[in-house]
Order: C-alpha cells, then sequence, then structure tokens
C-alpha cells in the first residue's frame, strides 16, 4: 500500500515536468517581445539585451525552458511583466483566495449532491425524482456565468441579500460558492441517483431486506458504501472542474484568486504569471487525482489487490 | 427453390440494418425526440439567419436612437435592442451560427485527430501504445478549459484561433476514449478470427474495428459539442473568444454585465440561447447512448 503510494507519488514528477514543458512550449508562441513592450520601442539594443538577460529571455527554447525548471525548483518563477513583483508573491496572495472558494464549493457539492441523489434514487419515479432529474439537466446546461450573474441580478440586485463583488466578509463567498458548486451538485446528483439504483438492485440488499433490516440502515451501510465509488471518481473530477472553472466565476464576482489572476494575465500578455498559475493549478489537480486513487483503495480494499 | 407451386403468402420479415434499428430505438425516446427538435430549429434559424435579420444592418451596426428598446412584439424587435442599438434577435441568431460553426467544426477535427491517435495506439499496443499514451496522460493532466485558454494566450483572440484552441484541447479525451473502445474490440473473437484467416490490418480496421467504435465515439461527439459551446460562450465572455463587434452569445453576456441592473432582458436571453443548444445536445446524447446500446440502460 505504502509502496503503491509512493510509486504513484514518484510518477507524478515526470508529468509536472511533462505539464510545464508542454504548457511552457505553448505560451512561448506568444507572439510578440516582452522586452520591447516593457521598455518601449525608444530603447537602446544595449538596455533590451540586459533586460532579457535579467528576465532569462536569452538563449534558444530549451536553454530557456531547463532554466525556467532550475529556478522553479528554487521557488523563483519569474517577474510579472506588468507589476515586476516576484510571480510567487503574486501567485500566494491570490491562492487563499481560490482555495476558500474551492473547499466551499466542493463542500456545498457534497453536502447537497449526495443527499438529493440518494433521496431521488429511493424514490425512483416519484416526482421527486422527475423534479430532481430534470433540475439536474438543466443546471448542468447552463454556462456558470451565466449562473452567476443571474444570481447577482437577484440575490445582490433585487433583494439586496449578498455583495456582488470583493472579498471582505464571508457574504462575499457565498454566491461565488453556490455558482461554482451547482453545475458540480447537478452532476453528482445525477451520478450518485444512478450508482444507487444499481447498488440497490444487488441481491444482498435483498438479503438485508429479508433479515428486516430498517430502510436507513441499508440504505446507508450497504447501499451506499457500495454505490461510493463512482461517486468519489465525480468529486474528484469536479474539484479538477472547479479549479479550473475558477477562472470565470472569480471574473464574475470580481475575486482576486488564482483564476482571475489567469484572464488578466493573458489579457495582458503577461506570460510568466500565466505560465506559473496554470502549472500550478494543473498540478493540483495531479494530486487531488492521486488523493482520488488513494481514497479509492480505502473504500473498495479489494482494488488493494490490482495495485502494480 | 420448392418444387410445389404454392400460391400462399409468405410473410418475410426484412432484417433491419443497424442504422434502421438504432433510430428506431432513438424514437421511442421521447426526451431525445424532443432534443432532436430543438436542434433541428436551432440549426434552422440559424442557417436561415438572412432570412430573418439582415448581418450589418441589424446585428452589426449600432444605431444610437435605438438603444436599449425593451422586447415586444410591436416595435419590430421581439428580443429588443441593446446598449448600441442592435437587433437582439439578430445578434443571437447570428451568434448561434458562429456558436454551432465553432463547436461542431472543432469537435470534428478533434474527433478526426482523437480517433488517428486512439486507434493507432490501441490497435498496434507496444511501444507505439506507451508513448503515445504517456503524451495523452500529460495532455490530460490539464484541463481542456485551461489548455484551451493557454492557447487562445499564445495565438491571441478571434475566431480562427478559438477554433484551433478548442480542436486541439478536444483531442486527448477523444484518443482515450477510442482507444478504450479499440482495445475492447480487439481482444473480441471476431477478430482474433479474421486474423486468423490471413485478413490484412486495413481490411480488419475498416471492416470491423471502426463500425463498432463508432457508436460509443459518436455519443462522445454529441456531448462534446454541448461542452463546446459551454466554452467558446466562456472564452468569448472573458474577452478570449470571439473578437466584437462579432455577435456571440458570450459576449453578449459580457456585454450586458453592466446592463444588468436596469435592463435584465439582456442578461436573460442569451443566456436562455446557450442553456436551450447545451439541453438539446445533451438529450441527443444521452438518447444516443441509450439507443446505440440499450444494455446500458439503468
Amino acid at each position: 500500500m505504502l509502496k503503491y503510494f509512493c510509486k504513484r507519488v514518484i510518477m507524478m514528477f515526470p508529468i509536472i515536468l511533462g505539464i510545464s514543458f508542454i504548457i511552457f512550449s505553448i505560451l512561448n508562441l506568444t507572439p510578440g517581445d516582452p522586452v520591447t513592450i516593457i521598455l518601449g520601442d525608444t530603447a537602446t539594443p544595449e538596455a533590451k539585451e540586459a533586460l532579457r538577460e535579467q528576465l532569462g529571455l536569452n538563449g534558444g527554447f530549451f536553454v530557456r525552458y531547463f532554466r525556467y525548471v532550475i529556478n522553479a525548483l528554487h521557488g523563483n518563477f519569474g517577474q510579472s511583466y506588468r507589476s515586476g513583483l516576484p510571480v510567487i508573491e503574486e501567485l500566494m496572495a491570490r491562492i487563499p483566495v481560490t482555495f476558500r472558494l474551492s473547499i466551499v464549493g466542493i463542500g456545498i457539492v457534497i453536502c447537497i449532491g449526495i443527499p438529493i441523489g440518494i433521496i431521488s434514487a429511493i424514490r425512483q419515479y416519484s416526482l421527486l425524482d422527475n423534479v430532481c432529474v430534470a433540475g439536474a439537466l438543466i443546471i448542468a446546461s447552463m454556462p456558470v456565468f451565466w449562473l452567476g450573474l443571474m444570481l447577482i441580478m437577484i440575490f445582490s440586485l433585487k433583494l439586496n441579500m449578498f455583495p456582488a463583488t470583493g472579498t471582505g466578509t464571508w457574504k462575499n463567498y457565498v454566491l461565488p460558492a453556490i455558482t461554482n458548486s451547482a453545475i458540480g451538485v447537478a452532476t453528482l446528483v445525477r451520478m450518485t441517483r444512478s450508482s444507487m439504483l444499481e447498488s440497490m438492485r444487488q441481491d444482498y440488499i435483498r438479503t438485508a431486506k429479508a433479515k428486516g433490516a430498517g430502510e436507513a440502515g441499508i440504505v446507508i451501510k450497504h447501499a451506499l458504501k457500495n454505490a461510493l465509488l463512482p461517486i468519489v471518481t465525480i468529486i474528484g473530477t469536479n474539484f479538477a472542474i472547479m479549479l479550473s472553472g475558477a477562472m470565470i466565476t472569480e471574473t464574475v464576482f470580481a475575486l482576486p484568486g488564482l483564476g482571475s489572476l489567469i484572464v488578466t494575465g493573458v489579457r495582458q500578455k503577461d506570460t510568466p504569471v500565466v505560465i506559473a498559475a496554470v502549472i500550478f493549478i494543473a498540478v493540483a489537480i495531479s494530486v487531488i487525482n492521486l488523493i482520488v486513487d488513494i481514497i479509492y483503495t480505502i473504500i473498495d480494499p479489494r482494488l488493494k489487490s490490482t495495485l502494480r | 427453390m420448392s418444387g410445389k407451386n404454392d400460391n400462399k403468402q409468405v410473410t418475410t420479415y426484412k432484417k433491419k440494418s443497424q442504422l434502421e434499428s438504432i433510430w428506431f430505438r432513438y424514437k421511442k425516446n421521447r426526451l431525445a425526440m424532443v432534443g432532436l427538435f430543438m436542434l433541428a430549429i436551432m440549426i434552422l434559424l440559424a442557417v436561415s439567419a438572412p432570412l430573418f435579420a439582415d448581418y450589418q444592418k441589424d446585428a452589426v451596426s449600432q444605431n444610437m436612437k435605438l438603444r436599449y428598446l425593451e422586447p415586444s412584439f410591436v416595435n419590430g424587435h421581439i428580443f429588443g435592442t441593446d446598449h448600441y442599438g442592435r437587433d437582439v434577435f439578430a445578434r443571437v441568431i447570428y451568434g448561434g451560427r458562429i456558436s454551432l460553426f465553432v463547436g461542431l467544426t472543432s469537435v470534428i477535427i478533434s474527433a478526426l485527430a482523437g480517433t488517428t491517435i486512439g486507434s493507432v495506439a490501441g490497435y498496434y499496443g507496444g511501444r507505439v501504445d506507451n508513448t503515445l499514451m504517456r503524451l495523452m496522460d500529460v495532455l490530460l493532466a490539464i484541463p481542456q478549459n485551461l489548455l484551451a485558454i493557454s492557447i487562445v494566450a499564445a495565438l491571441g483572440p478571434g475566431m480562427f484561433n478559438l477554433l484551433i484552441a478548442m480542436s486541439v484541447s478536444g483531442i486527448p479525451e477523444f484518443s482515450r476514449i477510442v482507444r478504450a473502445s479499440v482495445l475492447n474490440i480487439k481482444n473480441q473473437e471476431f477478430v482474433e478470427a479474421a486474423v486468423a484467416c490471413g485478413t490484412n490490418d486495413a481490411r480488419i480496421i475498416r471492416k470491423y474495428i471502426v463500425p463498432n467504435a463508432i457508436g460509443p465515439l459518436i455519443v462522445q461527439a454529441t456531448l462534446a459539442v454541448a461542452k463546446a459551446i459551454l466554452s467558446i460562450s466562456a472564452l468569448s465572455f472573458i474577452g478570449l473568444g470571439v473578437s466584437p463587434p462579432t455577435p456571440e452569445w458570450g459576449s453578449m453576456l459580457s456585454e450586458a454585465k453592466s446592463d444588468m441592473r436596469l435592463y435584465p432582458y439582456l442578461v436573460i436571453i442569451p443566456g436562455i440561447a446557450i442553456m436551450l443548444s447545451v439541453v438539446a445536445l445533451n438529450l441527443i446524447g444521452d438518447g444516443l447512448r441509450d439507443s446505440i446500446d440499450p444494455r446500458l440502460k439503468n
């Protein structure tokens, strides 16, 4: 078990390296010379060359890439072209906001999605079930930013219950968290429902009922535990979607998180910031997938034997 | 056939082709037919857009005298006008053209490229499979939206670059699905029999593997178009997709942000357009999944 865990962690390093290489390559295709953008057209060639060396932009592609990796391992992700601040500082300032948003989001997804999915499965074909399934389909088909705007329209502008933008109190996080998690809730409701239905058709459920076990006991102890595997998969995928979807939510609600950092970085062609932020999110997602895999083996010990 | 001279009516059953069986099962699914109907209307509106409104006059050119007209059947603007006096209905149907075109084209490109990679990897296995799949694993580790935004970051906004970004970011997912399909089919007995008969590779792929793999592929492609429409509007919303003044549902919402308080219809209408297209495609995708392999139905 520990051996598998170590093996997976070690395997993550080539993947992280691969991710950094791909992102670095893609963003190096950006046309335009950042040095000219920063210094302006009137700068002398010597000044440009000096800045190029300072920013690490001299040398061929692979030289620059290796330099980037070595620096990154020391925590140096370069300087922002716009603000001049070290990229790592900008990242660190933004990570807490995105982190808070994601944790609250995934909490909402789990606490609301799973119970509704279970109830929907137990009362299959009832009015409640049909409403839940239809609602889940509609919400999952909504664009995230539209949901955010509609929530702002209703709860901020008309009802004045929650603020629309900025950070400060917990109230600032309510609407963004709902926006972020709505689609996750919808997906989880559908998955929990189908997984529970599958689980409840099994013979061991029939045995438990025949032995006189109460409904609550059957649902929680037998059906849910066996339905958990696909549910955990979806939760993991949702966390990943939420992290990458933070770009949109944070832009709508003007939250200073990693997502909005990427968006402004792309708009302003601030390449070092974009590279570092995208790599950070991709790596965070890889870590989450690893944790999900570990949780699999805890939930279903039979999987331990399939571990290579 | 028989020596006897019989004039009896013999009932023969014409064997249904696979496509006919799939369509037969699909027709029985009411929700799926609703989805198909919705999509048909959308495509009809998008294709016949010039019949309803002129692109230059209604969708693009500004007319400050007609700003912010409320939607009504009387004043000739059933969805009203926007900040620049442009007819919202015209913008919605021309925007639909963009969403459907970019969405469909990018999925077709991703599916073709992904299928090639996935089927080569799945069929030949060994080192080819390993190398290709390692590469795909790294690409899959990057969420599709982030990959698309990185490509747009590099190339700049605009419809063509958006198309490239959407196509490339969709390839890893398709190659993974097709590879899984091909591996599954490859191990079945009829393929083994064909190999034993000495059939060459190309014929096996053409006659046995592709027809069996195409079912899940079509389902995935339909659902991928739905996801693509959401991504396109999201990217346009944050200003990294189609550039103004080209009408696009996402950028219409972005412009409507500042007018939300006074003119909510500017926010509600494009959003509903996006939602209806995605619902339609999701219903069709689910319906196809149930009719192509009814065993998968719950």
